[in-house]
């Protein structure tokens, strides 16, 4: 007792200032790796080239803020003032790309078209070349919308009684977006207000009217407006910081423009969010595990003395912990950020099993003593340590893995849990003997053991409990196989992150992503021949390269266009109207647009929503304005007589446009690479002369199903394509393959070392109960939950492995140690201990809940429900196993585990405690 | 407009024994055509009817008030006069057909429980203009009757909606098809139309 004393002080200053030595090194030298390239082995392929990508092309534009274009004008105004802004901060945004100067392009504006968009347009001008000469002819408002009722109404007589002539399988109604925005238009004007939009750009393909418009980056759908920062920051802590400084800035921008929505999303932004929300999160996560497994301490030890003791060591072990993993690892990354709470989960569970030993050691009295300590060491040693070792070769597989994020977390937490053992079996014995002031008594050669049997239970039907262990198992079986893996990433974040917000608007929206696939070429010809392979391949929407800033088969074009001159040269529009329009003329011919389009809608099918969306427009705004062309109002009358001017010479002037195109089309010669301004050399050509590619996926890649199909395509035509989606395909792949093969791994290796200590098939058999019958119910109640497995909560897998083999080995080592233990089947103290256990593991791993991140709130959910599972089996189902086999075990000689650690501490505590004693008596 | 007593008479009798008496021999074309819509709008808003029936009722009422072999023969221009009577024969059996379909269609999508609005009626000697608008709350469509004097009456053959003739439509259509391909891929298509909704 004296050597307990007399080594408690020291041992427990080396251990204070051990960790104050730890803390200092962590803080000073541990890293936070961020990204997911971190988390993928750093010697494969995919990682180097992608590195060799950003060099060659910069790594840019990692975060776009996205702004929801409720008004064309509006959105690109705002642009220019948040550049003006982001421009004060060149340190931080050293590169902004929102706009391309459109003046070099306007030339070859139609050139830039596809040829099939130039033959619509083509046949569009030809097929209305009718109402263009007749409006010529007549230029009037009335007349405009006389010629467009002719059309419809000569399209709808043609649709019912020769529509089966015509080759489409249905025929459409001729194209209402002209009819549609000078509808909008003169609505407006009627009411008041000016026209918003200029009408006839609407008759042209929305690419022209790009060029012809701003050189903004608008999505295919006119619905956001993209605008790219490159942040300078690079590591998670500058990036973050950068990230809050635009999110600053984009809100006094905001300010500006009441109404507007804008947000900030891009693969820097997602990464950087993800992780500011881990890390707020999991802080929180890991003072909530620690306080609430204090209370639960308290709360069964009734010792506030002893909690702190248990707390204590888990601080030091802790505090040792966070210093080995510094020194052996150096830094964490997105996965093993997590272990902390898991690890005390975990842990804190040799302390319990080592004070309720200590419980029953003391009796009723309660007093502590050399014998009660000495005792309580020798006894509940050898099942502490077997369980702490099962722990760790249940995460010792994962630290082989290919999967880089994985193996690091495998080996934290396997050194987390040798650490944690070591500082129980050290310090806790050293602390109880400072802190309770235990006498020193004789020591006896044995411990007689005086278990109370759990709950006074006698386990007269064991066989009960077996069969509905064996059924909750089959059903688990079963259950299986409707919990599915989530393998989108983007289901793991906090939904609420604005990077996610506007991540999923852009995809539900857009069908635009932030993420693509990069490709380079060496050469010119290499890039136009890879783009057209990758054009035509169904996975893809659209490629950008440099081509996409230069016009392509001139050649073929140009008689497109020569096709369209005799129209264009042979019909002129005044600037102004032939005469003010009659309001009642006018609303008599709408009323007529007006029954057709009443009829039309009626018998459109369900595969026409966009037609239907065009008709219903024209229908609601024909309605708004018919009663006030019918008031009779003067102020109507000057209203739509100052429309029918805007009408004519919007139309006079997109006219002499098009046909201005049209001239410089044939005759200007096109853009070639040297007029491309330097943002986009940048981007797409690198100081060596190669070509980037960016292809841009047709669904969503968030997705595996899609995301797997893209990548495949990509590499059907590159080996070498790398990018986001290709790095999350490899990453989500990886991830899972590892958790395979680690969980494998693990079960393999922990049943070899049962059967080694146990010596018996059967008994590794039966101390995998609770782990087997856990893992069926958890898989019940997932089911029930509708909780899938995600790349978060998977992690679990090896977890709920550690914790089951942990509970069974206490349970069965008494069970075969002791024949006292076997008579009552399970010792009161032995299910206090698992119980304590379970319930602090519980509340190590459900503080995950906390998160808002979803993915560790899923992995908190899942670990609770686990833990609660497997504590239920370790309770009911393993007794009642052990109680049928109990006749058997009973005639076989005492058990002696092969390593012998209960033997060994016995000889050892009492060798020196008699030695000891003797000096005591001799002094 | 005058015609022949006897003409009445047979008309009369055979109408009697036939069907139900002709608007034709109401009187002006105008009636003629009210009679004609008011036997619609009955048949539309009769609530007893069911679907099939009302649209078989109609095609009665299309079919008695049509005169098809003029449409045909009109449709096809030149061309009608180079067919053999067999072609003919086939020819009009099916347009009949196809428009009696395309036109019931019309007539049960367009009428409904309408203000009809009658308007000027202009006679050309045998034959004869009613112009007409269907009226709704901020929709019209005008719809004009062409008719001509047949030996038991009035008899339409041709309706202009919104100012489209259904019959030019087929002229133009008809034309455009013999003219790129033929008479016979037109039968063909007509054909293969028919028995598409038969």
């Amino acid at each position: 007792m004296r050597g307990y004393r007399r080594c408690a002080w020291p041992l427990l200053a080396v251990a204070v200032v051990l960790a104050v030595a730890s803390v200092y090194y962590t803080v000073t030298n541990l890293a936070i790796r961020t990204s997911r390239n971190d988390l993928v082995a750093s010697n494969q392929r995919l990682i180097q080239q992608s590195e060799k990508m950003d060099r060659a092309f910069g790594g840019r534009d990692g975060m776009v803020v996205v702004v929801e274009n409720g008004h064309p004008q509006r959105a690109i105004k705002f642009a220019n003032d948040l550049a003006a802004e982001l421009r004060r901060h060149p340190d931080e945004f050293p590169e902004l790309f929102y706009h391309v100067d459109p003046e070099s392009f306007k030339r070859s504006a139609l050139l830039y078209l596809e040829p099939q968009d130039l033959d619509k347009i083509k046949n569009s001008l030809l097929e209305q070349q009718d109402l263009l000469s007749g409006l010529a002819a007549d230029p009037r408002l009335t007349t405009f919308y006389r010629l467009v009722n002719d059309r419809i109404a000569r399209a709808m007589i043609g649709e019912l009684f020769t529509g089966f002539l015509a080759d489409k399988e249905k025929p459409e109604l001729p194209d209402l977006s002209l009819l549609n925005a000078s509808l909008r238009g003169l609505s407006a004007s009627l009411e008041g207000r000016q026209p918003q939009n200029p009408l006839f750009t609407s008759f042209f393909p929305k690419e022209l009217s790009d060029l012809e418009g701003s050189g903004y980056f608008f999505t295919e759908n006119d619905k956001f407006l993209l605008f790219l920062v490159t942040p300078k920051g690079d590591g998670y802590a500058s990036r973050s910081q950068d990230l809050a400084l635009l999110r600053k800035v984009v809100d006094q921008v905001k300010a500006r423009y009441p109404g507007l929505e804008a947000g900030v999303t891009g693969p820097d932004a997602l990464e950087a969010d993800e992780m500011s929300s881990s890390m707020q999160d999991v802080t929180l996560a890991t003072w909530l595990s620690l306080a609430g497994q204090l209370g639960l301490l308290i709360l069964f030890f009734r010792s506030l003395r002893r909690t702190l003791v248990e707390g204590l060591v888990l601080v030091l072990g802790l505090c040792w912990t966070f210093g080995l993993v510094t020194l052996v690892v150096g830094h964490l990354n997105l996965l093993s950020l997590i272990f902390a709470p898991l690890m005390l989960g975990l842990t804190v569970d040799y302390g319990i099993h080592w004070f309720c030993r200590l419980e029953e050691e003391a009796g009723s009295s309660g007093h502590c003593s050399a014998e009660v300590l000495t005792c309580t060491l020798r006894r509940a040693a050898p099942g502490i340590v077997y369980a702490g070792v099962a722990a760790i070769v249940s995460f010792v597989p994962l630290a082989f893995v290919g999967f880089k994020g994985l193996a690091e977390l495998g080996l934290i937490l396997a050194m987390g849990i040798l650490v944690m053992l070591v500082a129980t079996l050290l310090l806790v014995p050293a602390l109880v003997t400072i802190t309770e002031k235990c006498s020193p008594s004789a020591l006896p050669e044995d411990c007689p053991p005086h278990p109370t049997p759990f709950l006074h239970l006698h386990w007269r039907r064991p066989g009960l409990l077996v069969g509905l262990g064996v059924v909750i198992t089959a059903l688990g079986g079963l259950s299986l196989h409707y919990v599915p893996f989530d393998l989108n990433p983007l289901h793991l974040q906090n939904p609420t992150a604005e990077s996610v917000v506007w991540e999923y608007k852009l995809i539900q929206d857009s069908k635009y992503s932030t993420s693509y696939g990069a490709l380079a070429t060496a050469s010119l010809e290499e890039l136009i021949a890879r783009s057209e392979a990758l054009k035509r391949l169904p996975t893809v929407s659209h490629v950008e390269s440099v081509l996409s800033f230069l016009p392509q088969q001139v050649a073929a074009k140009r008689p497109i266009l020569r096709q369209m001159l005799p129209v264009l040269n042979a019909i002129n529009f005044p600037q102004a109207p032939a005469g003010p329009p009659e309001p009642q003329e006018l609303a008599a011919i709408l009323s007529r647009i007006n029954f057709k389009m009443a009829e039309a809608a009626k018998n459109l099918g369900k595969d026409q929503a966009a037609t239907q969306e065009r008709v219903e427009e024209t229908h609601r705004l024909i309605n708004q304005i018919i009663p006030l062309l019918k008031t009779g109002d003067p102020d109507a009358a000057r209203r739509l007589d100052e429309y029918s001017r805007y009408f004519f010479s919007d139309l006079r002037d997109t006219w002499d446009l098009f046909r201005g195109y049209v001239d410089s089309g044939l005759t200007a010669s096109p853009p070639t690479l040297a007029d491309l301004p330097a943002s986009v050399r940048q981007r797409f050509i690198s100081p060596e002369g190669s070509y980037l590619i960016r292809v841009f996926p047709s669904e969503d890649t968030w997705n595996f199903g899609p995301l797997k199909q893209f990548v495949k395509s990509l590499w059907s035509i590159d080996p070498n394509a790398v990018g986001d989606p290709v790095l999350l395909y490899s990453f989500t792949l990886g991830f899972r393959n590892s958790i395979i093969w680690a969980a494998s791994m693990a079960l393999l290796a922990i049943i070899v070392m049962l059967v080694l200590l146990f010596r018996s098939l059967q008994m590794a058999m039966l101390a995998l109960i609770p782990l087997v019958v856990g893992t069926g119910l958890t898989v019940n109640l997932m089911w029930l939950l509708n909780l899938p497995f995600n790349q978060a909560n998977v992690l679990f897998v090896p977890l709920i492995l550690g914790e089951g083999i942990e509970f069974g080995i206490i349970i069965l080592a008494r069970w075969r140690l002791e024949e006292s233990a076997r008579a009552i089947t399970l010792p009161a103290s032995t299910a206090k201990g698992v119980a304590l256990a379970a319930l602090t593991t519980t509340l190590g791993f459900g503080s995950l809940m906390v998160s808002g991140h979803q993915g560790t709130f899923s992995l908190g959910l899942l670990a609770t429900v686990g833990s609660l599972s497997v504590l239920l089996a370790s309770l009911s189902i393993l007794p009642a196993f052990l109680r049928l086999v109990e006749r058997t075990y009973r005639r076989q000689p005492a058990f002696r585990p092969y390593l012998s650690l209960g033997q060994w501490l016995h000889r050892v505590t009492r060798k020196k405690d008699h030695e000891k004693a003797a000096l005591d008596r001799d002094n | 407009m005058k015609k022949p007593l006897w003409i009445g008479i047979i008309s009369l009798a055979l109408a009697a024994f036939w069907g139900p008496p002709r608007p034709a021999l109401a009187g002006t074309p105008t009636v003629y055509v009210r009679g004609i819509l008011d036997q619609v709008m009955g048949l539309q808003n009769d609530p007893a009817l069911s679907t099939q029936a009302r649209s078989q009722a109609i095609h009665q009422i299309i079919e008695r008030n049509f005169d098809f072999a003029m449409m045909a023969k009109e449709s096809l221009g030149p061309t009608y006069e180079r067919l053999s009577g067999g072609q003919r024969q086939e020819f009009t059996r099916t347009f009949s057909y196809l428009f009696q379909d395309s036109y019931a269609r019309l007539v049960l999508n367009f009428l409904k429980k309408e203000n009809i609005q009658y308007g000027r009626e202009l006679p050309e000697g045998e034959k004869a203009r009613v112009d007409t608008a269907i009226v709704r709350t901020n929709e019209n469509i005008p719809v004009t009757y062409l008719i001509h004097a047949a030996p038991q009456g009035w008899i339409l053959y041709d309706v202009m909606v919104d100012g489209v003739s259904i019959l030019h439509n087929y002229k133009t259509q008809f034309a455009q098809v013999i003219r790129t391909k033929s008479f016979e891929f037109l039968l063909n298509k007509m054909q293969e139309q028919r028995r598409a909704i038969q």
